[in-house]
Parts: C-alpha cells; structure tokens; sequence
C-alpha cells in the first residue's frame, strides 16, 4: 500500500478532509500574517538559505569546532554513523546510569531512528512530552505532522484516546480540560524522570551551545528537572556562529505557526555542576545525501513544517499517507533517498504548483527535487510498466504530426459515435468524478486551415504568412 | 517581429476553439503571426512525469520548428513555464535553449506577451460579467507573473488581470484562496484522482462562493479539470480561457455578453 | 573498525559540496518609533501581558496573577496566600520551598518573580538568565511568571539581542514569550501546557528624562 491508496482512504472521509485542510490553511495563513510583520522577510530568507548552505560546505570543520567548544564546557559528545550506533549509544548512557524512566521532546531524528521502540525493550520507559506527541503514542500511531505530530485527529478523538489510557471521563472534548489532563499526567512523568531526552534546533560551533525551542515548556522541564541531558542531532543542524541564529530563529516559528517566536528559545552549553549533558551526532544516511547535487540542498531544513502546511496535497491526503517519519514535500525529498522503491510514489504525491518552495524559510527547491527524483525513477525503470508503455506511444504520436492528427481525430469521432455511458468507462479514473469535455469534431490545425481556406476563396488577403495554409484541411 | 504561434497539443485536440480565439485576437489587433503546422507538444507532460528522454526529443522538435521565429506565444501558461524555464534536459541548455537568444527565452505565454508588446493599447473592451480568475500554478510561480501569495517581493504585473482589469464592466471576484491549486498536474490528475479531484472540487466551491459567473485561467488544463468537475455536478459556472474572453470582448461585431454565453 | 566520528568527517570532507551562495548581510532592524505599542502587541499575541510602571512601590502598583497579593503582610503561613518564589529582594519568596528548598517536591508554587534582562520590540521575548538551577525549575514550575525588566530594557529584534548576549561563556539562558502554550489539540489555543498559565512581563520605567527616548 502506498500513497496513493491511503490518500485515496483519507480523502473518502470528505468531512476529516475539509476540516484538516482548513486547519492547516488556517496556520499558513498564520504565517502569510508573519511574514507580513518583517519588512525585509524575503532578505531574510535569503541570508538564511546562504547561512545553512555554507554550514554543509563546511561541515566537518565545523562540527570538529563544536565538538572542541561543547567538550571545553563539559559536554560529551559522541558520533553515531546509523541509527542502530545512535540508539545504542542513548541506551548505555541511560543503563550505565541505571535510568529506567526517560522523558522525551519532540525529535524527528529520534522518530527517524526508531529510539522509543529500542529503549522500551530494554525495559525503560520513554514518556513523549509534546501533547501531540503524547497522544499519537497513547494511540501507537506515528507523528502526521513534524510540527503538529496530532494534527489528523478530532478532539472527540483524544477525549476516546485520554478515556482509555489515563481515565479521562468519556466524552471529554475540550481542548482545555483534555490539555489540563494531559498536564497533570505529564507533570507527575517530569518529576519522576531520571533522564531528558531532547532534539536540537540549531548547534552552533563557534560556542558548542545548542539551541532548542519549544511553546509547551516540555523541553525545559525535561531538561531543568533530571540530572541526565541527553541532546540527539543531525549532522545537518549546525551553524558556524551566533550571528546566524537571530536570522534562522526569525524565520522558523514564523514559518512554522505565524508566531514571532516561540515560547522557549533554551540555549544550553555544557554541564553545570552535578549535571551531564550528552550530545549524540548523528549522520544516518546525511553525508550519503550531501553527495548527490540534485538533492543535498535538502539537508537545509530546518523542520518548520511550512512546506506540508501550504502543500494542497498534504492538506487533503494526511501525514499518515506518506508512510514517512516525515511526510509532505521534504519528506517526499527526503526519503526516496533513504528507500526509493519504498517510496516511489512519493516524488509523484505533487502537482509541482510550486507552493512549497515560496514558503521553504531556507529556499530549497523542492519541485525541482521532486522532479529529479521522478528523472532517476524513470533511468531506474521504477515507474509501472503500463505508464511507461504508455507515455512512449504517446511521445512517438506526439512525434509525428500526422500521427497526432490521425490518432487524435479518430479517438475523437470514436468518442463522438460510441454511447456516453461507455466513453466514460473507457476513460476512467479520469471521469470517475468529472464529466468528459465536449469533444470537437475537428482540430484547431483543421479549423484554422479551412479558415484561410475561406478567407482565400473570398479573395480576403490573409493575415498571416500563407505557408502555413498549404496542406489541405483534413 | 516574426511571431509564431504555439497551440499545445491538448488545446488542438480538446479546445480548438481557444486556439481560434488566439487567431481572432491577434487578427483583431493587428499582429501578423505564423502557425507552424509540423507542432505538437513542447514536452511538458513527459517532462513532469520524469521521462526525460521523451522530453527531450520533442524539446528539440519544438525547437527545430520555432528556431526561426522572434517570438513563440503560446496561451498556455504551463507550457511556456516549461520551455522558458525547465528545459527537458536539466543539464543541457539544449532543450528549448535557454541559453542567450534561445527558444526558450523567446517564448511567452500569451497575457504576458500581449503586457509586455502594450497590444492592447488603446482598444476598449466590454465584458460585463463577475469573473474568477483561476491563477495558472505555472505562470504565477514559474513565469513569476504576478506574486504567489507566499512571496513577499517587490510588486510585479499580473497579465492576466491586468489585461481583463482594463475591460469595462468586468468584475474581478474576489477569492479565499487566490492561488491554490487546482490539482490537474498532468498525470497526477489520473494516479493521484482523488486527491486531484478534491482540490479542484474545492477550487470551484471558492470560485461558487466568489459569485463568478466564469472562471477563466491562462491554462486550459487547469480549466479541462475544473470544467469536468463543474459539469459533473450540475454547476452553473462556464469556463472559459482568457484569450476567449479577450476576443469575444474585443470583438467589433458583438456584444461581449452574447459571445461570453454563447455554447459551444 | 574505524571509530564513528573519523569515519564520519571523511565522509563529509569527501563530498563537500560547492554551492556558492554568499551571504550579503542583512541591516539589522531598526526600533520601531512605536515600539512600546508593538512590544506590548507582540506580547499580548504571545497571551501575556504587559505593564509598565515606575520602579518606587512598583509591587504595589502592578496587577497580579494571584488572587492574594503576594507580598501581603502576615498571611506567609497559610494556604490563603499564594507561594511565590522571587529573586527580587523587594519581594519576599515564600510557602513551601522559600528557604531555597526545590520545588521539584511536587508542592505547589502559584507565582515566580523573575528578573529578564532585556525585552526583544519585534517578537515580545525577554531574554533571562537564571542564576541558579532551581530559578530556572521556579519559572517552570510556577502556575504563573512575572519577568521584571528595568530602565533601558528593550532591543528591536533579536540581532541586537544577540548583540547582547555573550553566548561563548553562557551555560544557559531563554527567550521567553508568553505563557507556555499548545495547539496540538484540533489548533485550539491553551494557555499552561506544561508550564506557567500566564506571564507579565513589568517594566519598571521611570518618567522619561526630556529630550530621550527608548533606545537599543
């Protein structure tokens, strides 16, 4: 199953559809209002697509920088190759600490690794602190969303939700009392915790800080309560100095909700006195990626979501029908590199109407991406054979203008005779829900010719060069 | 100036009467222009659907047949967005030439075409009809004709709403989503038909809220996909392209009213 | 076996790509004219609040989150009166956790008084530096978050916050904006996710002097 079936599963619920579109318009309208409040905002997103450009020409330098500033303050950083080192990694700091209970902020690299599942057979509880986050893993679903990982469901939804996993009263679906459950849960797991687990917006090498936002306060609560910090990166999050975050943290809350900035912008260096604060680098497929010039203009990101919030697919097809830890336009990018049989269909789930890529805050071109990726199924002969089959016929009619004229005509007289009924089932999907056009009886090459064909007949001079009237109107 | 015209394949097979629409407009206005007859198809759709190869082949057929005009005018916003700015061969600047003097640098979409050469100067036309305007994805944000609701830079002419604008009577509605998609995207209109479909469904609803009468686009895929979703259920809105509307309100010799309603 | 951080620079030093786009710098925004009013807007965007009062008996003349007063004389024992955790020697910390015992207990704080060293005019965000671990678990910890700011307190935009701070020596240090916040239910907007319901921001401001304004 991919995504052209469950998008076609979740476009059937035509209200759940309406009302996740709207609900996500309404944030990039959120955004529009945003930009409008920066005067130099598409300056803006310039310098920052310069700034996250020059940081992946300059990687190694710069993490070998960060690496000896964090170090300096008393960090420890460790390197992980794969998600397999990364999890393995995380697991024996916790161990050797003797930590059976983790609370967690939102992390796509940690989704990405697949981190909770490994932790939780090693019998240590991970608890996500995000509401969103929390409530798609008391429903063991996947995040829909990078930004709002619960967007695909209704309150009605998280009432039944909260109802069978912490006793919420049935029929519960104020956001409020719902967010004050959650709240009274969750604080009880912060107290509890041993050990914070975090991502990480921005690291910046000239300090060895790192930056972290959040609007909840589950970062900083995660982080201010256990003794144990433990901060998982990708390779594509650095910046080479401070000068770089006030452009970058002026787009991203922007971009991602329409606000200025979001509630919590931490910045933490180092380990103070009877704390431990780890950072884990991790590559897991990254440095592939940098090597592939279509592509490696992906590793921009920075996770602002405006891309799926402005897609008019995403909109109407869900995060869940990507079958991606990150759906929408990057992820469509993003994961044909990880698996590109697996994802095949993704470079398609896309008009190419160009949305994204005005919003992207760090201008990566993504319709061009995708384009690129639906060049390298086509060398690699991953798209069905019927559509193969068929897009040659059609190139070599398209070759020949008299093909063209000839196939064109009689498909058209054949239309015009055979009942509607039966033209319609021949010309499904298209007319599963539109009605065929009226098709003419001639062409336009036809018509035009008979046109200056009159026109020459009534002695009218033509308009135009007569060249073109030679062939005979068919 | 040698002007060729390009009428798109589907537009000489599904809508011949935008491409005599064309031909009546630049008869009405003056402007000498050529048809070759040996087009087809710029690429554009094998170009989408990643088989570059096919693209390329008929990039270059497009460019064989238009080397030795001054400019190549096409009413298809998509189809100009392709040879102007994606080529069929990202590599090469063979396909369409995008390179200095090159076909692709020559070619325009229609509104943009009759802005830019001031065609309409002094010609009052009459249109009395609320009109929606479908803004072609690939004009808007490939062509840069106008500003995508997205972007936040300098001002630039809409063409098509600069040249219907300036009809007398017209009412330009407004929309809640002036840009978004209509969901055609070529093949993603058939792999992808339900997804296609709702966004197009949804796009008809805005305009039916608007209180158009006609929805007119510089793409006559945009308004195929439209059209058949409207037809469907029974909607009272007519589809139309701009070029159709610019000649019918041009027209010496009939009432704007009359040629906007008139069947086909 | 090649240790994992060497193999994974020479992976990047390997494919280090060339994309050659400069930076051309941005000016730095300016202050606003307006820039209480657009402060104040941004803030309140935030849902917090904003007041500006002079700094003599300040305490006296700002609205509270609370519903007692948290410097009313004699009442510190009760469960009447709020617990409130301030690092302002003008305001007394006081119930469970005063004598500079956690509030990682559980017990309940109502109210942290917190110094902020600047305010950011574009965004609505103070900038705050905790002193000690236990300011920064109070301005989590606490249901509401007043951030006294004073005198010449305000920047235009977060480059010359930046400006500002030293980052090379900080171990931490927030913007806050606002109470803590979630949407993730259907977008409906609640104030208090995990953190405080609300958050004043006070600025102590006193007349201004003839002839200046507030500056970066």
């Amino acid at each position: 199953m991919g995504h052209v079936s469950r998008a076609r599963a979740f476009v059937a619920d035509a209200e759940r559809t309406r009302w996740h579109d709207q609900a996500l318009w309404f944030v990039r309208a959120k955004r529009d209002a945003a930009a409008d409040l920066v005067p130099d905002w598409e300056a803006l997103r310039s310098e920052a697509a310069a700034i996250k450009r020059e940081a992946l020409e300059r990687l190694p330098e710069l993490w070998i920088e960060f690496e000896a500033q964090a170090t300096r303050a008393g960090a420890v950083v460790h390197w992980a190759r794969d998600a397999e080192e990364h999890n393995a990694i995380v697991a024996r700091l916790l161990r050797e600490r003797g930590v059976t209970r983790v609370v967690k902020s939102k992390s796509m690299l940690t989704e990405e690794c697949g981190l909770n599942p490994h932790l939780e057979r090693q019998g240590i509880e991970v608890v996500d602190t995000d509401l969103g986050e929390r409530i798609v893993q008391l429903r063991s679903e996947p995040p829909s969303h990078i930004v709002m990982p619960a967007i695909h469901l209704r309150r009605g939804e998280v009432g039944e939700t909260f109802a069978r996993t912490m006793g919420a009263p049935e029929g519960l679906d104020d956001p409020d009392a719902l967010t004050a459950l959650a709240r009274h849960d969750l604080r009880a797991r912060f107290l509890a915790a041993e050990a914070g687990i975090t991502g990480v917006n921005f690291a910046v090498a000239e300090t060895g800080s790192l930056v972290v936002v959040s609007n909840e306060g589950n970062v900083d609560l995660g982080t201010a309560l256990p003794k144990l910090h433990i901060a998982c990166v990708g390779l594509e999050k650095i910046v080479p100095a401070k000068r770089d975050l006030p452009v970058l943290l002026r787009l991203l809350a922007r971009s991602a909700t329409g606000q200025a900035i979001s509630a919590y912008t931490s910045h933490f260096r180092g380990a103070s006195a009877g704390r431990e604060l780890h950072v884990v680098i991790v590559d897991n497929g990254r440095s592939r990626l940098l090597a592939e010039p279509d592509f490696r203009e992906a590793l921009a990101c920075i996770r602002c979501g405006a891309c799926l919030n402005t897609c008019p697919v995403y909109r109407r097809s869900g995060g869940h029908s990507y079958g991606t830890v990150i759906p929408g336009p990057i992820g469509s990018v993003l994961e044909p590199a990880r698996d590109l049989v697996a994802h095949a269909e993704l470079p398609h789930a896309c008009t190419l109407c160009g949305s994204c890529a005005e919003v992207c805050p760090v201008r990566i071109p993504l319709p061009q991406q995708l384009l690129a990726w639906r060049g390298v199924l086509a060398a690699r002969g991953l798209h069905p054979r019927r559509r193969r089959l068929a897009l040659r016929i059609a190139a070599e009619i398209l070759s020949r203008p008299t093909a063209l004229r000839l196939v064109g005509g009689l498909g058209r007289a054949l239309a015009r005779a055979l009942p509607e009924s039966l033209v319609e089932q021949l010309a499904r999907p298209w007319t599963r829900e539109r009605a065929l056009p009226p098709l003419p009886a001639a062409s336009f090459q036809t018509l035009w010719k008979r046109r200056q064909a009159t026109a020459r007949e009534r002695g009218l001079p033509a308009r135009s060069d007569a060249r073109e009237g030679d062939g005979d109107a068919g | 100036m040698k002007v060729g015209l390009f009428i798109p394949c589907y537009v000489d097979q599904l809508r011949p009467e935008v491409g005599l629409a064309v031909v009546r407009l630049f008869e009405r206005l003056g402007i000498a222009f050529e048809i070759p007859e040996a087009q087809t198809c710029c690429g554009q759709p094998f170009a989408t659907a990643g088989e570059r190869e096919q693209a390329d082949r008929l990039g270059r057929r497009f460019d064989t047949i238009f080397s030795g005009y001054d400019v190549v005018v096409t009413p298809s916003g998509s189809c100009a967005a392709h040879v102007r700015r994606h080529g069929g061969d990202r590599s090469s600047d063979r396909i369409g030439g995008r390179g200095k003097g090159g076909t692709g640098q020559r070619t325009r979409e229609l509104c943009e075409f009759l802005v830019e050469t001031d065609a309409l100067r002094g010609l009052a036309g009459r249109l009395p009809r609320r009109v929606g305007l479908h803004a072609s994805c690939h004009a808007l944000r490939d062509l840069r004709q106008g500003n995508p609701s997205e972007s936040r830079e300098p001002p630039r002419v809409e063409p098509v709403r600069a040249l219907l604008g300036a009809l007398e009577g017209i009412e330009l509605v407004e929309l809640a989503r002036r840009d978004e998609c209509c969901g055609f995207g070529g093949l993603f209109s058939i792999e992808q038909e339900a997804v296609s479909c709702r966004m197009g469904l949804d796009r008809i609803a805005d305009h039916e809220r608007a209180g158009a009468e006609i929805v007119t686009s510089s793409d006559v895929s945009c308004l195929l996909q439209l059209e058949g979703l409207a037809r469907r259920r029974g909607s009272a809105l007519v589809f139309r392209h701009v070029a159709e509307l610019l000649a019918d309100a041009l027209a010496p010799d009939a009432t704007a009213a009359e040629a906007a309603d008139g069947s086909r | 076996m090649s240790n994992a951080r060497d193999a994974i620079l020479a992976q990047l030093a390997a494919k280090r790509p060339a994309f050659g786009r400069a930076r051309r710098g941005l000016p730095s925004p300016s202050m606003p004219p307006d820039a209480e009013a657009v402060l104040r807007a941004r803030i309140e965007a935030a849902g917090g609040t904003l007041q500006i009062v002079p700094r003599a008996g300040w305490i006296e003349r700002i609205a509270w989150p609370v519903a007692e007063h948290p410097a009313a004389p004699g009442r510190g024992e009760g469960r009447s009166s709020p617990s409130v955790y301030s690092t302002l020697p003008e305001l007394a910390s006081r119930g469970p956790g005063a004598d500079g015992e956690d509030w990682t207990d559980g017990a309940p704080l109502d109210l942290a008084v917190l110094r902020g060293a600047f305010a950011v005019v574009e965004n609505g965000a103070v900038w705050q530096v905790p002193r000690a671990p236990e300011e920064r678990r109070a301005a989590l910890l606490a249901e509401h978050l007043v951030l006294v700011i004073e005198g010449d307190a305000l920047v235009a935009s977060l480059h010359q916050a930046y400006e500002r701070i030293d980052l090379a020596t900080l171990a931490f240090g927030w913007f806050l904006c606002g109470p803590s916040k979630t949407a993730d239910i259907e977008q409906a907007l609640v104030l208090g996710a995990h953190g405080p319901r609300s958050l004043s921001v006070v600025w102590l401001r006193d007349p201004p002097m003839p002839g200046k304004g507030a500056t970066a």
